[in-house]
């Protein structure tokens, strides 16, 4: 029943994950569409917050299976290594992919609140002009990441589900 | 083959979800907004989100009752109340989402639904028409029905209590 319990509160976490995280890639799309200043900034706040839950979502979901791998007795078992592995990796991907145009944004968009590690050094922010600031929003590729994600997330699935090795 | 499409009915769950994301963060920030273009750029972010969550949804539910079938599960309780849950969730959300969100869209000025019809935009109604619309927002009843109904779903699905 224990076991029950915390696979419950497992996939419970990861729908939550899902659900915020689809804040964050939402306003990856309004990203690529939107230009007027305004809108930007509220689709970084969009951005932000869907990752302060979805990281506390991903926290839970995480340490739910850690403990689900003890009590099923599978750490044993190549699958879950590599549904670790994949998601690990995945991570890894977006985050660099996704993240850095999303800073590179931010700081165009608002440099004395998202200071660069150069301006941390004493150099004065300068404020990027409507052009650069289009010609980063037009390097963002939102499909790209929504595929990626979908058969990385497809591919720990199959495993957590069938557990084929 | 079952298991196949479980697999299909829990990813299309997590589909729906994030095609969700969106609309769930325009619920929570659009009354906090004084700026008719941000509550225009929010209310288009929720709409461009809409054929991946009528897609996602199609697939949990068609996915969902199939394997019902072949489970075995018709005759069974928790299978109903968590159709009937679902559908209960679907119509109120529906309903309110255009008592409330599309009459703000029309207060904008933007494409809007009312009744079963779509309209196209009209010239958008002044400040205070639309701080009066948007003060009557009510987010609060659709998200606990959205989140206590989808944890109630997924426990009648994994513990098949009746």
């Amino acid at each position: 029943m224990a076991y029950q319990i915390i696979l419950y509160l497992h996939v419970a976490s990861a729908l939550g994950f899902f659900l915020f995280h689809g804040a964050t890639a939402s306003a990856s799309y309004g990203l690529k569409r939107e230009q007027g200043r305004e809108s930007i900034k509220l689709l970084l706040k969009m951005r932000e917050s869907g990752g302060v839950v979805g990281g506390i979502s991903m926290m839970v979901s995480l340490i739910s299976g850690i403990v689900l791998g003890f009590m099923g007795r599978f750490w044993s078992e190549a699958w879950i290594w590599i549904a670790i592995v994949v998601f690990l990796v995945i991570s890894f991907v977006m985050g660099g992919y996704g993240r850095n145009n999303f800073d590179r944004i931010s700081y165009m968009i608002d440099p004395e609140k998202y200071k660069s590690p150069r301006d941390k050094k004493g150099e004065e922010p300068i404020p990027a002009t409507d052009e650069e600031l289009a010609a980063e929003q037009a390097k963002g590729r939102p499909m790209l990441l929504t595929i990626t994600g979908f058969a990385a997330l497809g591919l720990i699935l199959w495993l957590m589900m069938f557990q084929p090795f | 083959m079952y298991s196949w499409l479980v697999f299909l009915h829990v990813l299309g769950a997590m589909s729906f979800m994030l095609a969700h994301g969106g609309t769930t963060f325009m619920t929570f920030q659009i009354h906090k907004e004084r700026d008719p273009e941000r509550m225009r750029t929010l209310l288009d972010i929720s709409g461009y989100s809409w054929p991946s969550f009528a897609l996602s949804f199609l697939l949990l539910f068609v996915s969902g009752v199939i394997a019902g079938f072949m489970g075995r599960w018709w005759s069974q309780g928790w299978i109903w109340t968590s159709l009937a849950i679902l559908l209960g969730m679907s119509i109120y959300m529906g309903w309110s989402s255009r008592a409330q969100y599309h009459k703000l869209r029309k207060a904008l000025g933007m494409r809007y639904f009312e009744g079963s019809k779509d309209h196209p935009p009209i010239e958008a109604a002044s400040e205070e028409e639309v701080l009066a619309v948007q003060a009557k927002l009510r987010p609060l009843p659709m998200a606990v029905l959205g989140f206590g109904g989808t944890l109630v779903i997924l426990w009648l699905m994994m513990f098949k209590p009746f």
